[in-house]
C-alpha cells in the first residue's frame, strides 16, 4: 500500500493505493498517527486507488472514526470504488464516517460537523 | 662382499624417536622367533610350499624392517618375490642369503642386547 | 611440615576439563610389527588400544569406538581390507576413519584399498615424522566426521522435539476446537413443532461464526447467529465470549428481555471495538412459537433468509451497523410473520461469498435459488446438498472463510413433519 500526503488549508488528504487489509494495517495507522499530529481538522481518505478492503480494514475506519472525538475535526472518505465502495454501504459505514464523491465536496465539508 | 652394515642403527633410533626400551624390546622378540622362523622358511622350501614360503618372507621382512636391517629385508624381499612368481630355480640360493642375513642380525641385536647402545 | 593454608595452582589446565588424547585402534597380526608401531604411536601421546586379528579388531571398533583404525594389510582370517568393508557395511561404525598399512606405496594397492573404504594409507616403512604427519591428518578428519555427526544427532532431536511439540499444539487446537463445536445446538427437535439442522465449517480448526437457536422462557425460541471478525483461535475465543453474554439466564439478568433490538441494543455497548480494530456482526431472533410470530434484529449481519413456502420468500436483513461501530446507537427489532412448513435459515457470509476458481463469487442469488429448489425435500437434504452445491462452485472442498448454515423449520400444526426425500 501506498500513502501520500497532500495538505490543502486545514485538511489532509491521504491518497490510499493498493489494498487496505489486515496485513498493512499497521503502515495505514502510522500514516494517519503522523496527520493527526500535523494537525488537521479534516483527515480525507481518498479511497480512488484502494481496490480490495477487508474486514479488518473496516474496523480499522471504525477505530479511526472513533478517535477523532467532535471537538477536534473529522475523518471522511472521498470516492470508493466499486467493489470497495460495496463493501462500505454493506457495513452502513457511511452511518459514521461521511462518504464524498469529489475532493471539492470532501474540503467543503471541512467545517466542523454539525449537531446530525 | 658384505659391504653393506647389517643394520642402520642411527635410522633405526631415528624411527623409535630415540625410544631404545622399544628398540630392545624388539629385538629380544626377534630373537626369541627367529629359529622358528627360519625353520619354516626351510620347510616351505623343501615342500616347495610356496603360499607358506611368500607368507613367511614377507614376515620375516616386515620385521627386519624395524631395525633398518637393510640387507635382511632386500634378501627376504627377494625371496617372497620369487615365492610369488614360482620362480623355483634361484630359491633355494635366496633362501640361504637370507638365512645367512639373519643370523649376522641376530648376532648384531644380541650385542645392543648384552653391552647397550654405542655412544 | 605444616601444610600451606592453600596453594595456587599455575596450571593452564587447572578448572579446564582435560581434553582426551585421541584413541587409536591398531590391528596387525604381527606382534613385531604391532608392539613397534604401538610403541611408536603411544611416544607421540596418542592412546592406543591393540587386537591381534580382523575379528578382534572389529570388536575392538564397536566396544571402544576410537578416533582413529589403523589396520595391517595382511591378515590370516580378515585381512585389512576385508575389516574396511566390514566397517563400511555396518551403520553404526561407517563413518570411522580408517587408515591400511602398506608393505610398499603399491599403486594398485592404493586402488584396491580405496575401493574397498580405506580413507588413507600408511607403510610400515614410514619415518616418524610421515607416522605423525598421516595420524594428525587422519585424526582431523575424524574429529570433523564426529562434528557432523553430533549436529545432525542435535538436528534430529531438535526435530523430533519440535514435531511432537507440533503434535502437542495441534492437539490442544482440535480440544479447542471440539469444545468450540460443542456449544452448537443439537440437530432434530430444540422445541416441540420445530425441527433444525445445520453445518458448520471452520476455515482453520476453529473460527469466528457461532450460532444457536435454543428455548427462550417459555413457548419462545431464541435463535442468533454471529461472526467475529478476523479468523482463527482469536475470533473462536472472541465468539464463545459474545456466545455467554447472549445465553438465556445471562440475557434475563441483563438486558432483562428476549427483544431482539434490546439485546442487540446492549451487546452493542459491552462489545466496542478491540483496540486492533476487530468487531462482531449478528443477527438474533425471537420465535413465539404458538404465533409463530419472529421478531428479529441485526447488527450489519445480513445472513437470514426466510424460504416460505406459501406465502412469500425474503432476506430479513436491513441497513445496520456492526457491533461497536458505534456504541451510541440503539437498534430496533422488526417482525416476520412464519406460515407452517415456513424454513428459516441463518447462514455466514462464508457461504455466499464462497468464490469459484476465476475469483467470481456464488452469491447470494445463487444461493437463494439453491435453497428454494430443495421446496419438496427434506431440511436435512437441503442444507446438505446446498454445501455440496457451494463445494462444487468452489471446485473444492475447503472454503476460504468460515462456512456456517443453519436451517430451522416451523412443523405443519401438532401433525409430524411430512418427511419427503
Amino acid at each position: 500500500m501506498q500513502i501520500t500526503e497532500r495538505r490543502i488549508g486545514q485538511s489532509i488528504i491521504l491518497d490510499l493505493t493498493g489494498e487496505l487489509s489486515y496485513a498493512n494495517r499497521t503502515t495505514f495507522k502510522a500514516a494517519v498517527e503522523r496527520s493527526k499530529r500535523a494537525g488537521c481538522r479534516h483527515l480525507i481518505l481518498n479511497m480512488q486507488g484502494v481496490r480490495f478492503l477487508d474486514s479488518s480494514a473496516l474496523g480499522t475506519l471504525a477505530l479511526l472514526a472513533q478517535s477523532f472525538p467532535a471537538a477536534q475535526g473529522m475523518v471522511s472518505l472521498l470516492n470508493p470504488q466499486s467493489y470497495v465502495k460495496e463493501i462500505i454501504t454493506l457495513a452502513n459505514l457511511h452511518q459514521i464516517l461521511p462518504v464524498y464523491n469529489s475532493e471539492q465536496d470532501a474540503l467543503a465539508g471541512s467545517r466542523l460537523p454539525a449537531a446530525g | 662382499m658384505d659391504a653393506q652394515p647389517v643394520m642402520d642403527l642411527a635410522a633405526a633410533m631415528e624411527r623409535f624417536d630415540g625410544d631404545q626400551d622399544l628398540f630392545l624390546t624388539l629385538a629380544e622378540m626377534f630373537l626369541e622367533r627367529s629359529p622358528a622362523a627360519l625353520a619354516a622358511i626351510q620347510t616351505a622350501l623343501a615342500d616347495q610350499n610356496l603360499p607358506m614360503l611368500a607368507k613367511e618372507a614377507h614376515k620375516l621382512k616386515g620385521s627386519a624392517m624395524e631395525f633398518c636391517a637393510r640387507p635382511t629385508v632386500a634378501a627376504a624381499a627377494q625371496l617372497e618375490e620369487s615365492a610369488r612368481q614360482s620362480a623355483v630355480s634361484d630359491m633355494a640360493a635366496i633362501g640361504e642369503r637370507v638365512q645367512a642375513e639373519v643370523q649376522r642380525l641376530t648376532a648384531a641385536l644380541q650385542v645392543i642386547i648384552e653391552k647397550g647402545f654405542p655412544s | 611440615m605444616a601444610e600451606p593454608a592453600h596453594r595456587i595452582v599455575d596450571d593452564p589446565l587447572a578448572g579446564k576439563a582435560a581434553k582426551p588424547m585421541p584413541v587409536i585402534l591398531l590391528v596387525d597380526d604381527d606382534q613385531i610389527t604391532r608392539i613397534s608401531m604401538a610403541g611408536r604411536l603411544k611416544r607421540l601421546g596418542y592412546r592406543v588400544i591393540e587386537a591381534g586379528d580382523g575379528i578382534a579388531g572389529l570388536a575392538a571398533i564397536r566396544a571402544q569406538r576410537p578416533d582413529l583404525v589403523i589396520l595391517d594389510w595382511m591378515m590370516p582370517g580378515l585381512d585389512g581390507p576385508s575389516v574396511c568393508e566390514a566397517i563400511r557395511a555396518d551403520g553404526e561404525l561407517r563413518s570411522s576413519q580408517v587408515v591400511l598399512m602398506t608393505a610398499h606405496d603399491q599403486p594398485e594397492q592404493i586402488a584396491e584399498g580405496l575401493s574397498r573404504g580405506a580413507d588413507d594409507f600408511l607403510s610400515k616403512a614410514a619415518s616418524k615424522q610421515e607416522v605423525l604427519a598421516r595420524v594428525q591428518a587422519s585424526l582431523r578428519s575424524s574429529a570433523l566426521v564426529r562434528e557432523i555427526e553430533r549436529t545432525r544427532d542435535d538436528l534430529d532431536r531438535s526435530h523430533r522435539l519440535l514435531s511432537a511439540k507440533q503434535t502437542e499444539l495441534e492437539s490442544e487446537l482440535q480440544s479447542a476446537a471440539d469444545f468450540v463445536r460443542a456449544q452448537l445446538p443439537l440437530p432434530g427437535m430444540p422445541a416441540p413443532g420445530v425441527s433444525m439442522q445445520w453445518a458448520y465449517q471452520p476455515s482453520l480448526a476453529l473460527g469466528g461464526d457461532l450460532f444457536q437457536v435454543s428455548v427462550w422462557g417459555s413457548e419462545t425460541l431464541g435463535l442468533y447467529i454471529l461472526d467475529a471478525s478476523g479468523h482463527g483461535v482469536a475470533a473462536a475465543l472472541r465468539a464463545v465470549a459474545l456466545m455467554t453474554f447472549l445465553r438465556e439466564d445471562n440475557l434475563a439478568k441483563v438486558v432483562g428481555s428476549f427483544d431482539p433490538g434490546a439485546i442487540i441494543t446492549e451487546a452493542n455497548h459491552r462489545f466496542p471495538l478491540t483496540q486492533d480494530g476487530e468487531y462482531f456482526t449478528l443477527w438474533v431472533g425471537r420465535l413465539h412459537l404458538p404465533s409463530r410470530t419472529l421478531s428479529y434484529a441485526a447488527a450489519g449481519h445480513s445472513g437470514a433468509f426466510l424460504h416460505s413456502l406459501q406465502g412469500v420468500s425474503q432476506w430479513l436483513s436491513s441497513a445496520s451497523l456492526p457491533l461497536g461501530f458505534d456504541p451510541t446507537i440503539s437498534f430496533d427489532s422488526a417482525t416476520a410473520q412464519l406460515l407452517p412448513r415456513d424454513r428459516l435459515y441463518l447462514l455466514s457470509d462464508g457461504i455466499y461469498e464462497a468464490p469459484s476458481p476465476t475469483g467470481e463469487l456464488w452469491g447470494r442469488d445463487r444461493l437463494q435459488a439453491t435453497l428454494e429448489s430443495h421446496r419438496a425435500h427434506t431440511l436435512a437434504h437441503s442444507i446438505g446438498d446446498t454445501m455440496t452445491t457451494a463445494r462444487q462452485w468452489l471446485k473444492g472442498d475447503i472454503f476460504p472463510d468460515d462456512v456456517a448454515l443453519l436451517g430451522v423449520e416451523v412443523l405443519d400444526g401438532t401433525a409430524p413433519a411430512k418427511e419427503k426425500s
